[in-house]
């Protein structure tokens, strides 16, 4: 629409697309798209989920061929089929889902697929990434399995992977979704490294801060088109916002926390609470904790921290070893799930796609699920189908929830949408206490709205909310209390106002202050 | 005749080298098979395919390399099916692997009916010169047949190639984390085929050992069941080389106890005796997962007995 003027001042073009469409059944994810990457730039693809971008990515870095338009490297046109040809011209993809091998070394997964004589010379290979690591401050330990690697540190591994390639042009696939607020720091700073070395950068992400901090061109893709590509001098927060999301920004701004009318009744008490895990070793250690009707107590911690057990003791699925759970004055020694549905437990779990939903069935099966013994869906004693459709339907009009029919099946829709079929299940029960884990990871600014929105009005109807994230900004903007968790115990708790995000950052890393 | 302990000891070591031969041969195979992803549940039938398919060779041509190397082929061809199956098709698994063992089953059974009575010359033992005369491990491990030296020669050969060259680490990737090695433009299904045919071909190679060094003649259902306990060895060995050989040996052992308590005349029943190889997997079993859930270390490909399916949506 309102492409820039390219100055002949500027870099050359290492990367230009055009005319690129995408089609996959019944979806255009990628529209007649346009678009260049000058060298030593950082060039930011922001959208809404689902607007095409890790598609159009797919397209640049081989995964998917286009169906139409063309593409040009150093102003040569290329047509790739698979991805060792992008990879064999200097494209390198840094994939959201990490793509690593978990039981193999950090070399063994650097060096797969890349050239190497047929007996591996492990000795001289791991010397070359440790020279590269230096170079783009990508410090890791070589011989390391990845499974014991922090997210930060596979991500490292990610760039390492794609530096060893060669690649001259870098796509981060929304890099600092998965980051804690220091690990976000320091992949700032490999950027700019990066940078300086003459790589040129395609960042996707829609965390707006880092976005005009970090960019120096955005261009804004919505439902596979090109809607503006924007010097970040030129434009602000706001702006992009509005292109983005066009009226619905308006929508999409997120409601203050408002006070609580009701009594703020206890409703949730851990007194040194301790579990282990699957695997028998210890996941929580002397755990105290307390929420309050009409509270939510936020907790921030790096996942993998005992947030998982956490979840489970308090929804009833995980037996505790030691300590008191109290659930509205009532001590509870060994609930069932069933027990605190009862009690009026709502649980959106972390991993929504494996344990919020039954993904082959449809929109309206997952609402009977739990509530299957509601009369209502039933004529006499047999489900009607009829009555379960009928439901579903009115549930996905309050919900907004956008899918062709209720009779879609759930796994194939977005993550926002996802989540609000969750949401609306679990709100159409009585409820006293909602657990909501990583709510709006991955999700796209209006869905996280929604999300939030409707978080923040459980609360005001007097529920008591756990909210476990990683998101700090989600954290501050809903918490009242803030408690912080590092390898199963609780390091401090704090009302909002005396926390920081450095102080909340410091003790997610396990100092204590 | 009165045999010395030692002796015994010494004449149960051969035994349970030459029973464990065709186990090592068969894990062998589905270690290579499984490192890239792929179960083959179709060993029992593959050795016995193998085994009737070397002992026709021997019958008819007299040439023992050419049975072993036919057993292999034709084992191979019909790991092939397998293969089609569950790579290019992405059927189930453990149903082609099932549909295997059936299929071999019968058909050795068909063409292996006219074929009893007839024998074949066993393979001699060959005593490695100086190795041979090293007391008690001597004669229990190099005075053997060639297969076993060739069996030794295979353990090493997998295990080098599986964790010391370019190869090794691309099939183990690709039963790893298949969708990662496609990213990167490594062949999936490439590897696959290559790993279940040469598995396969083991596998067959461990059939040939039965009529060529144990039995010297054909009877229905000739492995009796090795095939299954092979399958379970490829767990137990977590999928490595050289533990494949210790459970190889270990219940080659046991097999031979087995044999060695029956001759000696000890009252234990037959079927407990014939049940304790299969005890024994169940027991082994158990204590190897337990202790793989307590330490949290999973050996197993992470991808075994998945299809790999390219551009899923996540």
């Amino acid at each position: 629409m309102q492409d820039e003027e390219i100055s002949p001042t500027q870099a050359a073009i290492v990367l230009e697309l055009q005319n690129v469409s995408k089609v996959f059944p019944g979806v255009i994810a990628n529209d007649h798209v346009n678009f260049t990457l000058r060298q030593g730039e950082i060039h930011t693809i922001l959208g809404e989920n689902g607007a095409g971008k890790s598609t159009l990515m797919n397209v640049i870095a081989g995964l998917y061929p286009p169906d139409g338009g063309d593409i040009f490297i150093d102003k040569k046109k290329v047509r790739f089929t698979n991805p060792r040809q992008a990879i064999l011209h200097g494209i390198g993809m840094v994939h959201q889902h990490f793509m690593l091998v978990r039981n193999h070394t950090v070399t063994e997964n650097i060096i797969l697929g890349t050239p190497q004589p047929p007996v591996l010379d492990l000795k001289r290979v791991n010397q070359v990434i440790q020279e590269l690591g230096d170079k783009y401050g990508l410090t890791v330990s070589p011989d390391k399995k990845i499974q014991e690697l922090s997210v930060g540190e596979q991500q490292r591994v990610e760039i390492l992977k794609v530096l060893y390639r060669g690649a001259k042009i870098l796509i981060l696939d929304e890099p600092t979704a998965v980051l804690t607020p220091q690990e976000s720091e320091a992949l700032y700073k490999i950027i700019e490294n990066m940078v300086a070395e003459e790589h040129s950068i395609i960042f996707i992400s829609h965390k707006m801060k880092e976005v005009i901090s970090l960019s120096d061109r955005i261009t804004v893709l919505s439902r596979g088109k090109v809607l503006a590509t924007l010097d970040k001098e030129k434009t602000n927060a706001k702006e992009l916002a509005k292109i983005m999301m066009g009226d619905e920004a308006v929508r999409a701004m997120p409601v203050s926390a408002s006070s609580h009318s009701k009594a703020m009744e206890v409703v949730v008490r851990m007194e040194k609470i301790c579990a282990d895990d699957d695997r028998g070793h210890q996941a929580l250690k002397d755990i105290d904790l307390e929420i309050r009707s009409g509270q939510i107590v936020g907790l921030a911690g790096v996942s993998g921290n005992g947030q998982a057990q956490l979840a489970e003791v308090l929804s009833g699925i995980r037996a505790i070893t030691a300590g008191n759970y109290y659930y509205c004055g009532e001590s509870l020694q060994h609930p069932t799930v069933n027990d605190m549905i009862i009690r009026g437990l709502g649980y959106i779990p972390e991993d929504r796609k494996k344990f919020g939903i039954a993904g082959h069935l449809s929109i309206a099966n997952n609402f009977l699920l739990r509530d299957h013994k509601n009369p209502d869906f039933y004529n006499q004693q047999f489900l009607s189908a009829h009555k379960v459709n009928e439901y579903g339907r009115v549930k996905m009009e309050e919900f907004d929830i956008r899918a062709a029919s209720e009779k879609m099946q759930v796994g194939l829709l977005s993550g926002g949408n996802i989540q609000k079929t969750i949401l609306a299940r679990e709100s159409s029960r009585p409820l006293k206490f909602l657990l909501a884990s990583q709510p709006i990871r991955g999700l796209d600014v209006n869905a996280t709205a929604f999300i939030q929105q409707t978080i923040l009005k459980a609360k005001s109807e007097g529920l008591a909310v756990l909210l476990i994230t990683e998101d700090l900004d989600e954290l501050f903007l809903m918490s009242d209390h803030i408690y912080v968790i590092c390898r199963g115990e609780i390091v401090g708790h704090m009302p909002k106002k005396e926390a920081s995000t450095e102080r909340i950052g410091l003790m997610m890393t396990g100092m204590k202050t | 005749m009165e045999i010395t302990g030692i002796e015994w000891f010494v004449l149960i070591g051969i035994s349970a080298i030459k029973m464990g031969t065709p186990l090592l041969f068969g894990t062998l195979g589905g270690v290579i098979s499984e490192r890239s992803g792929v179960i083959n549940l179709g060993m029992e039938g593959l050795m016995l395919v193998g085994a009737l398919t070397a002992f026709v060779v021997d019958l008819r041509f007299g040439s023992k390399i050419t049975a072993v190397c036919m057993a292999a082929l034709v084992a191979g061809l019909v790991t092939t099916i397998h293969a089609v199956v569950s790579i290019t098709l992405r059927a189930n698994q453990i149903a082609s692997g099932l549909a295997l063992t059936l299929f071999g089953t019968g058909l050795s059974g068909l063409f292996g009916d006219r074929l009893i009575g007839e024998t074949v010359v066993s393979l001699n033992n060959i005593p490695i010169p100086g190795f041979s005369a090293i007391p008690i491990l001597g004669p229990i491990f190099f005075n053997q047949d060639i297969m076993v030296y060739f069996s030794y020669f295979c353990v090493v050969l997998i295990w080098f190639v599986l964790f010391k060259t370019t190869l090794g680490l691309n099939i183990r990737s690709v039963g790893e984390a298949p969708e990662v090695c496609d990213a990167i433009g490594l062949s999936v299904a490439k590897y696959r085929y290559a790993c279940v045919i040469v598995g396969g071909m083991l596998i067959g190679v461990a059939g040939a050992y039965f009529p060529m060094v144990l039995t010297s003649f054909w009877v229905d259902n000739l492995t009796a069941g090795r095939g299954w306990i092979a399958v379970a060895l490829v767990i137990f060995a977590f999928w490595h080389p050289g533990k494949a050989l210790l459970g190889a040996y270990l219940f080659g052992a046991a097999i031979a106890l087995q044999l060695g308590l029956q001759t000696m005349g000890i009252a234990v029943p037959s079927y407990f005796l014939e049940m304790f190889p299969y005890i024994l997997t169940i027991a082994v079993l158990t204590a190897v997962t337990i202790r793989n859930q307590k330490s949290g270390a999973s050996v197993m490909p992470a991808s075994l007995g998945l299809a790999f399916f390219r551009g899923e949506k996540h």
